[in-house]
């Protein structure tokens, strides 16, 4: 398994140089540069040609794109992820200390939607035809039809603003640090990154809860005398669990895509409201970690896929 | 020998399928008894039922079928039970299934589940019927029971799972998972289609074995007559849902008095007579089920049909002993030899 790991590392090496220097190239081709956004554009006028000229070079953007690019990764190799450009605060500080909010976020809506989504999806493969079914059913459709934002907003408009039950932003009040004391903070985004997730996982839980319902291993079990609920859970759930496991899996650079829109409304101080107000001012160094972060992230859930499934069906080997 | 040892007496079981929005009426009136230590085979061409009516007697029709009608009774230890009047998975029906009724299905590739170990789903069966057993007494029972079947190092084979198996050897995990609790009745809906012919010969040898040993009762359906030759004690010949023909092994086998019967004896090949034997295949098809021919089901491919049987099916009649058929021409049959 080590082995297997160390492989997949490996094949992500070529994949970094390629992604990391498109979103370099992105970078470079937003209009403007980040000393445009450092200067307000009524100071643009008074400011000479000669101090912008120094501040490009101080900065290092006098260079042509692609040496600068290389400095870029050259410094990386060394384990330096550059400093910010408005700021001067080094980049991994940046991330270590918005890391945690969003880690926090993303997982609080993993198990949400983990829990919800196959709790939910079982129920209405058992219950299938049903009230209850069919409701789920178009809730489900609904859930994953309306984008995050909009449920962001209304779930604002009605539990923040008309009911009052949640704080209107924010990750703490002031010098309230300890989880319990923040916990009204994180319930509100937290479950509505959740639940945009849970419809997803639930549609697919249902269907292959369904399928192996339908399978001969079911009869079998149930020809056996064991009661309903071994049957269903015992060996209908522990076959239906392994693709939904997957899917789940593959979902989780979705749930951190995800965690950067509901960072936005929930001013939620997190990776994601450092991410895109480093795109606007295009700060190079951190979008760049950002970026080289997402990618990691993708190949950490592929590898958490493989694992899982490796674990959850005794058919599947490591190779 | 005693042949009024019934243990399960099905009488007029009729099961219709209501998929599609229409209505099918895939068994029609069957009846038969399974008796003590004697083996029942069921003969048909596919789709004529057998399945189902295996499956009804435990309870175990898919959704959006029912039996309609007639009565399925299991002869207990402490007095008959009504099986058809049980609830589907009800405390009752479950008593029943795996420890008095075992029933091995047709395809051993997917009867048992993936992700448990076969000696895991061994366990599960002894388990559930003697729930103080321990998970170490049930674990040595299944490595008995898999020795028991034949197969090679059991210690080891037990902590397996199904995918590391070969089609037989699942199959015999099947039957030794049936056999567990001692039931009374085997139901075996073709066990061995899916295995080659060797296999086939060792696993019908085991189910002689749990026959004339634990006088075990035996249901096995198939629907080669090879197999019914070597292993039936009495006959049932399906043909779309009625029984068209029953009898002793005898009976049917040397003097078939219904015409379908005859047909599929002639269909086959016989061992020993060489590769000049005349084979008749059975003319047409089986009907769709949903546009059935009128009066009798098997009249549009019958040799012997007449005006009658465009009218009405015939009813059962008697041709001597347990012998029975349906059909108006029987006696020209009978006369007409094999
Ligand atoms: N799950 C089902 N859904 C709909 N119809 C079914 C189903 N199972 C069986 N039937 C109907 O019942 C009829 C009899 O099916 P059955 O499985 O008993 O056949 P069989 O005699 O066991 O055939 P085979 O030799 O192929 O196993 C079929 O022709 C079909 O019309
Ligand atoms: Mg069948």
């Amino acid at each position: 398994m080590v082995s297997y790991i160390l492989r997949k590392f490996l094949h992500l090496i070529p994949m970094l140089f390629v992604i990391s220097f498109l979103i370099y190239l992105g970078i470079e081709l937003m209009p403007g540069d980040a000393v445009d956004f450092m200067i307000s554009p009524d100071e643009m006028a008074t400011v000479s040609a000669e101090a912008l000229a120094q501040m490009r070079s101080t900065l290092g953007l006098d260079k042509p794109f692609p040496v600068r690019y290389f400095i870029w990764l050259g410094n990386l190799l060394r384990g330096d992820f550059g400093y910010s450009l408005q700021s001067g605060v080094a980049v991994s500080t940046l991330v270590m200390n918005t890391l945690p909010a969003t880690l926090e976020l993303s997982v609080a809506a993993l198990l949400i939607s983990t829990l919800a989504g196959s709790f939910l999806g079982v129920f209405s493969a058992l219950r299938k035809n049903s009230i209850a079914d069919n409701a789920l059913s178009i809730a489900g459709m609904i859930g994953v039809a309306i984008p995050q934002f909009l449920f962001g907003l209304i779930a604002i408009i009605v539990f923040v603003f008309n009911l009052g039950w949640f704080p209107v932003g924010g990750r703490m009040a002031p010098g309230q640090e300890a989880f319990l004391q923040r916990f009204e903070y994180l319930v509100l985004p937290a479950i509505v990154l959740g639940l945009s997730m849970t419809a997803g996982v639930m549609r697919y839980s249902r269907a292959s809860m369904l399928d192996s319902l339908n399978r001969d291993y079911v009869k079998t079990a149930r020809s056996k005398g064991l009661p309903e609920w071994r049957v269903n859970l015992v060996h209908g759930f522990r076959v239906a669990c392994t693709p939904v496991a997957v899917l789940i899996g593959f979902r989780l650079p979705m749930l951190i895509g995800g965690a950067v829109v509901i960072e936005q409304i929930f001013q939620w101080p997190g990776l994601g409201v450092m991410f895109l107000g480093a795109v606007r001012s295009q700060n190079t160094p951190i979008v760049m970690m950002v970026g080289f972060f997402s990618v990691l992230l993708v190949l950490l859930a592929s590898i958490i896929v493989d694992i899982l499934t490796a674990i959850l069906d005794p058919r599947i080997k490591f190779n | 020998m005693n042949t009024n040892a019934a243990i399960i007496t099905v009488k007029d079981l009729n099961v219709n399928f209501y998929t599609n929005q229409r209505c099918n009426r895939v068994i029609n009136g069957v009846s038969f008894e399974i008796k003590r230590g004697r083996t029942l085979c069921i003969v048909g061409e596919s789709g004529c039922g057998k399945s189902v009516t295996a499956n009804a007697i435990m309870q175990l029709l898919p959704e959006l079928s029912r039996i309609e009608k007639g009565s399925i009774t299991y002869h207990g230890s402490d007095g008959d039970i009504r099986i058809d009047q049980l609830d589907k998975n009800g405390k009752e029906m479950r008593k029943l299934r795996g420890k008095d009724i075992a029933i091995i299905f047709q395809d051993p590739m997917t009867a048992l589940n993936p992700v448990y170990t076969v000696g895991f789903q061994i366990n599960e069966m002894l388990q559930a019927h003697n729930p103080r057993m321990s998970r170490k007494s049930a674990t040595e029972k299944s490595i008995d029971l898999l020795k028991d079947m034949g197969i090679p190092l059991p210690e080891q084979r037990v902590n397996e799972y199904p995918h590391q198996f070969s089609g037989g050897m699942r199959q015999r995990s099947m039957i030794a998972m049936a056999m567990a609790c001692a039931p009374r009745v085997l139901l075996a809906d073709e066990p061995t289609t899916a295995l080659d012919v060797s296999i086939q010969a060792q696993i019908f040898e085991l189910m002689e074995e749990l026959k004339t040993k634990r006088d075990t009762a035996i249901m096995l359906i198939t629907h080669d007559m090879g197999v019914v030759a070597e292993l039936a004690d009495e006959v049932a010949v399906m043909y779309m849902g009625n029984i068209v023909e029953f009898g002793t092994i005898e009976d049917v086998l040397n003097s078939p008095a219904h015409p379908y019967t005859k047909a599929l004896l002639k269909s086959i090949p016989v061992l020993g007579k060489g590769k000049t034997q005349k084979l008749d295949p059975i003319r047409g098809s089986t009907p769709d089920p949903f546009s059935r021919p009128k009066g009798c089901q098997f009249q549009p491919r019958c040799d012997y049909a007449c005006k009658e049987c465009e009218v009405q099916m015939p009813d059962e009649t008697l041709v001597n002993g347990i012998h029975r058929v349906m059909c108006f021409n029987y006696l020209e049959v009978l006369e007409n030899g094999k």
